[in-house]
């Protein structure tokens, strides 16, 4: 009887308390204050973490006209080599969408390459700042080259349409697969300025899985420092590559003087040879030079580079697999040199920008010019020079908008290679539109 | 009836209000805030917002179009100038004011004046307490502003002799916080623009000639050129912009803007 007696005044206890609480939180209302203050800390958590994540990128639109129909091309890619006249083209040269979501020291980056030729992933990687000091820094995954200046340099921010030939050939996507650290020196720092980058890839160009379990390494030294005045801005680097393709051939040709006493590839098979590594050693060097003066900025840049690439009798191109010919089932050594020059301008305080660029490409630096495809000498198109000048003048709307117009004057060696007697008309005209956000 | 058209059209014209947005430095901010009182007072149609951050904060917001007059204690660096152009967008600077950087110590620190080789051994790390510059048996707690102030870089530049700052020294966000830490902390030590000195903390005077002189930050002083930790406050602004910024540029440049720099304690321009 006391139980139930006890359970009932228990019930009616809860009863008042719970009513009592609903009564007093009826009487007393939140301070309208309070309720902006917690409304807006609610919106402030949520931005924040909104924050977390920006959408950033850029589309280049771009119309080319080239001298000859389905001429070999760096601006873009070769042009179509159809039954009637394909001069000209109108292409989507890059729409890349970058998504960075940033947590703390930590940071995910997906980047996507959206053109007419489909969707590909440029980039995907995670990439972690040490808290401390956070002077240093180290990325995993599908990553950009660290080499030079101008391989390193967004394509929305270089000021001619692609980069020079030499890095479209030994680093044709600018990407592999690997571990990339950064050290930077703070403000703070007595080497404020200094940075240095060390990467261990794949070697396979980031379009394909690792074939060979052979390790490149790759390291840049940069220095970058502006006067007092902030007037002049200058910087420094020397890159070096050193990796290389484990081959399956034993079949080589290496660049030296014949028999006949012609330059040109000595052929060697030696089972010794099967498995070993084929050598890819670069090394390079850059400077930058910015100045304000009455005309405007104007900027001077030029980076050098020489080493030596394995390749086919075809091409020196790196690509996402060992080189092995096809047609000789051989693989081709060769020590090659590059450079390019830039002269930008803006013109005043104005919107406009003018642009002069000399790049070069030798291959195969033990031979050139009509030595080039002699009989016996086993050299073939791979092993032909390019020189191209290209000049250009952007208009720069605004922020977001810029339109370029450029010309590049393409000349290659006169060799005995057919095809390649004299200079190829293939000069091409780009005029680009970019939106970047 | 045309002419009352024209008239209307004018006076609609001449009516419309123009808003402006200002950014940037901290040290630039106390006097941009009366500066837009006072022109609004006049210009009631217009509105004018002013905020800080820092000198680096104001450039980048001028970059991106989030701002029409960036306030900067330091001149626009070659980074951002190319930021700008790459933007398709130029840039003009004005010196509105002078300021002179005020080292300042808790009051009950009985050293009155430091020499600008003391100053560096301090802000760098060599002298850590006060016994070696006459001062009591206590330890030094140097304050700093972040290094995207401009305040950090020119204290750096001109006092510092570019030496960098000891890894010790206490970055505090805005110039309010280091006034009121040393308000707080007896060994302390922290530079400001004269315009932050208050009474909760006490000036240093400072020598420039290994200590044949002291000279301590005041307005004359900074006038007269005699005290020499002096810099310049910029306004920078889109060429494009002008048309609607100068109205309150030309006011800042004023004889009645020009009294107002003095008002908020910085220093004039002299004709």
């Amino acid at each position: 009887m006391n139980f139930k007696r006890n359970l009932i005044l228990t019930a009616i206890g809860v009863i008042l308390l719970l009513t009592n609480a609903k009564l007093n939180a009826q009487e007393a209302p939140e301070n309208p204050l309070d309720t902006l203050a917690r409304s807006l800390q609610n919106i402030a958590d949520d931005l924040n973490k909104l924050k977390r994540l920006k959408i950033t990128g850029y589309i280049q639109p771009q119309y080319q006209y080239i001298d000859s129909a389905g001429a070999p091309s760096v601006a873009g890619g070769d042009f179509i080599n159809g039954t009637g006249k394909y001069y000209s083209r109108v292409m989507m040269r890059r729409g890349r969408f970058k998504f960075t979501y940033d947590y703390k020291n930590v940071r995910l980056m997906i980047n996507t390459d959206v053109t007419e030729k489909g969707l590909f992933m440029r980039e995907t990687y995670i990439k972690i700042t040490d808290t401390w000091l956070k002077m240093f820094s180290l990325s995993a995954g599908l990553l950009q080259d660290q080499f030079g200046f101008e391989l390193t340099q967004s394509s929305s921010e270089r000021e001619t349409p692609e980069r020079a030939r030499y890095n479209q050939t030994l680093f044709p996507t600018e990407r592999d697969l690997g571990v990339f650290g950064s050290m930077e020196f703070p403000k703070t720092s007595p080497l404020s300025g200094l940075k240095l980058d060390v990467a261990m890839m794949n070697g396979s160009a980031g379009v394909s899985s690792e074939f060979d379990s052979h390790k490149d390494f790759t390291g840049r030294l940069q220095y970058k420092k502006t006067t007092k005045n902030e007037k002049v801005e200058f910087g420094v680097g020397a890159s070096y590559y050193y990796g290389g393709y484990r081959i399956g051939s034993v079949k080589d040709y290496n660049s030296n003087t014949l028999v006949s006493g012609d330059n040109g590839f000595e052929f060697a098979a030696d089972t010794a040879n099967y498995n070993r590594v084929a050598r890819r050693i670069y090394m390079g060097a850059d400077a930058q030079l910015s100045f304000d003066w009455k005309a405007g900025i104007t900027t001077i840049r030029a980076e050098y580079i020489m080493g030596e690439q394995p390749g086919t009798d075809k091409s020196s191109k790196s690509l996402g697999a060992a080189p092995t010919s096809t047609t000789t089932g051989s693989i081709y050594h060769r020590n090659f040199d590059g450079a390019y020059f830039y002269l930008i301008q803006n013109v005043g305080t104005s919107k406009f920008q003018v642009v002069v660029k000399y790049d070069w490409y030798d291959p195969n630096v033990k031979i050139s010019g009509k030595e080039i495809g002699k009989s016996g000498t086993n050299t073939k198109l791979a092993d032909i020079r390019f020189d191209t000048y290209g000049f250009g003048i952007t208009y720069r709307m605004n922020t977001y908008l810029k339109v370029i117009a450029y010309y590049d004057v393409v000349q290659n060696e006169s060799t005995l290679v057919s095809g390649y007697a004299k200079d190829i008309p293939d000069n091409v005209m780009t005029v680009r539109m970019q939106f970047k956000f | 009836m045309k002419s009352k058209v024209l008239i209307i059209a004018l006076s609609l014209y001449t009516g419309v209000s123009i808003a402006q947005k200002l950014k940037g430095s901290d040290t630039v901010l106390p006097l941009a805030q009366k500066e837009a009182e006072s022109y609004l007072k006049v210009n009631k149609a217009n509105k004018v917002t002013v905020t800080g951050g820092g000198s680096g904060v104001g450039l980048a917001a001028l970059v991106d179009g989030t701002t029409d007059i960036a306030m900067s204690s330091r001149k626009i660096k070659m980074s951002e100038k190319i930021k700008l152009q790459d933007a398709g967008k130029a840039s003009k600077e004005i010196i509105v004011a002078y300021d002179a950087l005020a080292v300042i110590v808790n009051p009950s620190n009985k050293v009155a004046q430091l020499t600008r080789e003391q100053l560096e051994g301090i802000f760098t790390g060599k002298i850590k307490n006060w016994k070696e510059v006459g001062g009591d048996d206590l330890q030094i707690v140097v304050y700093s502003r972040e290094s995207s102030s401009g305040t950090y870089e020119f204290f750096k530049e001109h006092v510092l002799k570019n030496k960098n700052y000891a890894s010790s020294v206490l970055s505090m966000p805005a110039t309010g916080a280091i006034v009121q830490s040393i308000s707080q902390t007896k060994g302390a030590i922290g530079y400001v623009g004269l315009a932050y000195v208050e009474k909760e903390i006490k000036t240093v005077k400072v020598s420039y000639d290994k200590g044949k002189t002291y000279v301590a930050p005041s307005m004359a002083s900074a006038k007269d050129k005699s005290y020499p930790v002096v810099r310049p406050l910029y306004y920078y602004y889109l060429t494009t912009m002008e048309k609607s910024v100068k109205p309150f540029v030309d006011f800042c440049l004023s004889p009645e803007g020009q009294k107002i720099v003095e008002q908020v304690g910085y220093v004039p321009l002299t004709k």
